[in-house]
Formats: structure tokens, C-alpha cells, sequence
């Protein structure tokens, strides 16, 4: 029942996704000055089944890089907070289990 | 762990950075050398960055090859330099002009600053992963 519960699953997905995704917006802002480089992000279906990798599009500067500083700021921190947002949910889920575990004996 | 991996990616965007502020400087502390150890005045430096891929500097096999950034040369500036009338100079030549470095300290200073917000937000992403992976921790507490 834990192994398959679908919540669960669902958090779970969607936290290794944040955390490609940071990792993505992490490489756009470590590539902010590289010549010819171009931003990349990652966007899920609604059924958090995959994450589908695609390229930002930004306006292009002189030198091909497309890195949009305001914007992989903005990304990373709604991103972040997406993040602790799910941990926080799963705790709550855990915690919800565990006392049905734990307080369901008592009886 | 893919977070740990954002940390290294944005180390690599560090250490990039760092290397800028360093190149900038010494241009800004030669902008008036007109002796080198190859002769001649100082020729103004200039980073050059490709992105590097972490699959293949790591060996790891990551599906979505997350790209850093490294220094890939340090190339001289080939603009020419400052001809200025300065007779009574050491390094004058027979017509009194001096060859000064080919520096401008309005375009370090620019660079210096583009290289420090970038650095910046280097620090700030790295900011995030780790307040990310302390949250992780405390999944199931």
C-alpha cells in the first residue's frame, strides 16, 4: 500500500524533476557568458510522468547566447520554493501514515 | 544525485568567473607597462569560455548531459596599442612616440562588473541546491 500509493509516486516524481530542473537552471547561469550557448528547462505533463527537456527562447545576443540572467533568477527561486513546497507534502503524507501505523495498534 | 551534480555545474560558473576578474585586474594593473618580458608593451588578455560537458569531464553517465563552463584559452587582445608623445620617455622611439597597452579601463571595469553579478549568481544558484538537499534530508522525520 505504501509502495504503490499514488501520492506518494506522484511526489516523488515531481521532486526528481525540481531537481533536474535546478540543475538545468543551474547550467544556464554557470553558461552566462559562453559564446554560442543557449538556455535550456525542463517542463512536465500534468501527469508527472516525464520531463520533456526543451531550449528557452530569449532574444539571442551579439554573441549566440540566449542566457536571460532576471529570468533563470526568477526560475530558479520559484523552483526552489516548488521544492521545499513538496518536501513538505511528503512529510505531511509520511506523517499521516506513520500515526496510522503507530496510533492504529493502539486500539 | 542530480543536485550535486548542479553544484559542481555551478562551481565550474565560479571558478569561470574568477578567472575573469583575475585577467581584468591584470590588465588594469599593466594599463601603463611598457615593458615585458617579451618585449615591448603589455598586450591586454582576454578569457575565452566554452561550455563543457559534464558526461564527458566526470565520466558519468548523465542522460541529460547538464553543461559547465570552463576556460577553454587565455588569448592576447591583437587591437593595436596607445601611440602617445611622450619624448622625454625611456621608451620613446626616434620620433618621441611611446607604445602604451592596448587597456582601456572603462572596458575592464565594465567586464569586472559583468564578471562579479555573475558570480553572484553563481553563489545564489549554489544558495538554492543547498537549501534544497538540507530540506531533502528531512524527508520522513
Amino acid at each position: 500500500m505504501i509502495d504503490n500509493n499514488p501520492m506518494l509516486n506522484k511526489l516523488e516524481n515531481l521532486l526528481t524533476w525540481t531537481a533536474k530542473r535546478q540543475q538545468a537552471i543551474g547550467a544556464n547561469l554557470a553558461n552566462l557568458d559562453t559564446p554560442g550557448y543557449r538556455a535550456k528547462d525542463y517542463s512536465f505533463d500534468s501527469e508527472l510522468q516525464e520531463a520533456r527537456k526543451y531550449d528557452v527562447n530569449t532574444t539571442v545576443k551579439a554573441d549566440g547566447n540566449n542566457v536571460d540572467l532576471e529570468r533563470e533568477m526568477t526560475e530558479m527561486n520559484k523552483n526552489g520554493i516548488q521544492y521545499l513546497t513538496v518536501v513538505q507534502f511528503l512529510n505531511q503524507k509520511l506523517r499521516m501514515l506513520r500515526s496510522s501505523i503507530v496510533d492504529g495498534g493502539k486500539l | 544525485m542530480s543536485l550535486l551534480n548542479a553544484l559542481d555545474v555551478n562551481a565550474s560558473g565560479l571558478t569561470a568567473q574568477r578567472t575573469r576578474v583575475e585577467i581584468s585586474s591584470a590588465n588594469l594593473a599593466n594599463s601603463q607597462t611598457t615593458r615585458t618580458l617579451e618585449g615591448g608593451p603589455y598586450r591586454r588578455q582576454q578569457v575565452v569560455l566554452q561550455t563543457t560537458s559534464f558526461e564527458e569531464s566526470l565520466g558519468r553517465a548523465l542522460a541529460d548531459g547538464v553543461q559547465g563552463v570552463e576556460v577553454s584559452q587565455v588569448v592576447q587582445d591583437q587591437r593595436p596599442f596607445d601611440r602617445r608623445y611622450e619624448p622625454g620617455h625611456p621608451d620613446a622611439d626616434s620620433e618621441g612616440y611611446v607604445l602604451y597597452p592596448n587597456v582601456s579601463a572603462m572596458e575592464e571595469m565594465a567586464n569586472l562588473m559583468s564578471a562579479s553579478r555573475n558570480y553572484e549568481a553563481n553563489i545564489a544558484a549554489i544558495g538554492v541546491v543547498k537549501s534544497m538537499i538540507t530540506r531533502t534530508m528531512e524527508i520522513g522525520r
